[in-house]
């Protein structure tokens, strides 16, 4: 009986002092960032606003100011080789500094596509969503 | 006699148990917990304690012919090689000149909620008569945070807001060291020495989960 008991504390011990520095990796993701290093970023900031305004991308603010936006919806064209007529993005755009010289542009799309039978389809795989919201965030880098 | 043996044991496993968290190096390496505090500050930190960089350790570079740049470039090699390549890279790092007269410079970068970074575009102005170091210390600032580096120091060192003496510091290398022995988008925080208070978690499995803004 002595022995069974000692096993039992023994070994979770064991196992849980052999595991726990274990690094964990993550999964693939949807989301997209831009970082922009060594210009205003308060300047970043009023160029994206200024490029959103020009490009007619509508647009709202969700905290009463400009570091969280609702975009959208509007339509683009597809990404080869995606099977739609045209595309529907719509998404929060969130702008961070992280000091007076960086500026963090997080983008989050829901994205769907219009298929040949007129339909909207909701376009869920992380790549897709990845390389739509990267699309989004060159459209709208500053330029210096 | 046995049974006090035997209870001595438990005590010692569980006390190693317990400090597994506590040490001041890591045990598959010799960095320190100030270390990596000053990875999760300027790179993890972004993402929930996740780290940030490129897949490879060796990372692909166009010049845009910029005189002198490889050099400059390479004052970051050990932790990370450089492949210089002739074309702009969809997976790396692109350099250009711009005649913008108002920044020295300026890096662009993507990466993914999984830590991976995509692609960086740095541009250099062509006049760099009124930039701390010049050309060599601008190339070399944009590359520290076309590798990895977020934010700025304010020690004096390279990765100051003017670049500063120019210096890639013992602090700054250990940085690059670390970030690059690790795959992408490992998880730092069991290493910090302090507690974390996220008040939401802006990493998303999948992408379709809103960031919440946080405020450090």
């Amino acid at each position: 009986m002595k022995p069974v008991i000692c096993a039992l504390i023994f070994f979770p011990i064991l196992i849980l002092a052999c595991s726990c520095k274990e690094v964990q990796k993550k999964p693939m993701a949807g989301g997209v960032n831009l970082i922009i290093h060594d210009i205003p970023c308060s300047e970043v900031k009023k160029k994206v606003i200024h490029k959103l305004e020009s490009g007619k991308i509508p647009f709202t603010s969700l905290d009463g100011d400009t570091s969280t936006l609702a975009i959208g919806p509007f339509h683009t064209s597809p990404l080869s080789p995606d099977p739609y007529g045209k595309i529907e993005e719509e998404g929060r755009l969130e702008i961070k500094c992280i000091d007076p010289l960086s500026t963090k542009l997080s983008i989050v799309l829901k994205i769907k596509g219009l298929t040949s039978d007129n339909r909207w389809v909701e376009i869920e795989a992380p790549d897709k969503l990845q390389a739509y919201g990267e699309r989004f965030l060159q459209k709208f880098m500053p330029n210096p | 006699m046995k049974t006090i043996v035997k209870i001595g044991w438990t005590l010692c496993l569980i006390l190693g148990l317990c400090s597994c968290h506590l040490d001041s190096t890591d045990s598959a390496g010799d960095a320190s917990r100030e270390d990596y505090r000053f990875l999760y500050d300027y790179n993890a930190k972004e993402l929930d304690g996740y780290t940030i960089r490129w897949e490879s350790n060796t990372v692909k570079v166009y010049t845009g012919n910029i005189s002198g740049a490889e050099s400059f470039i390479n004052r970051w090699q050990g932790p990370v090689n450089f492949q210089y390549v002739n074309y702009i890279p969809s997976d790396g790092v692109s350099f250009s000149y711009t005649p913008s007269m108002q920044y020295c410079g300026v890096t662009y970068y993507t990466y993914n909620n999984a830590g991976r970074m995509i692609q960086a575009r740095v541009e250099i102005s062509t006049n760099q008569f009124f930039c701390k170091g010049g050309l060599e210390n601008t190339v070399t600032h944009e590359m520290g945070h076309a590798l990895g580096f977020l934010g700025h120091t304010s020690d004096g060192s390279l990765m100051d807001p003017d670049g500063g003496n120019g210096n890639i510091t013992t602090r700054l290398r250990n940085f690059m060291s670390l970030l690059y022995r690790m795959p992408y988008g490992t998880n730092i925080k069991p290493y910090l020495s302090f507690a974390l208070h996220s008040p939401a978690e802006r990493y998303q499995k999948d992408g379709q989960q809103i960031i919440e803004r946080v405020i450090y």
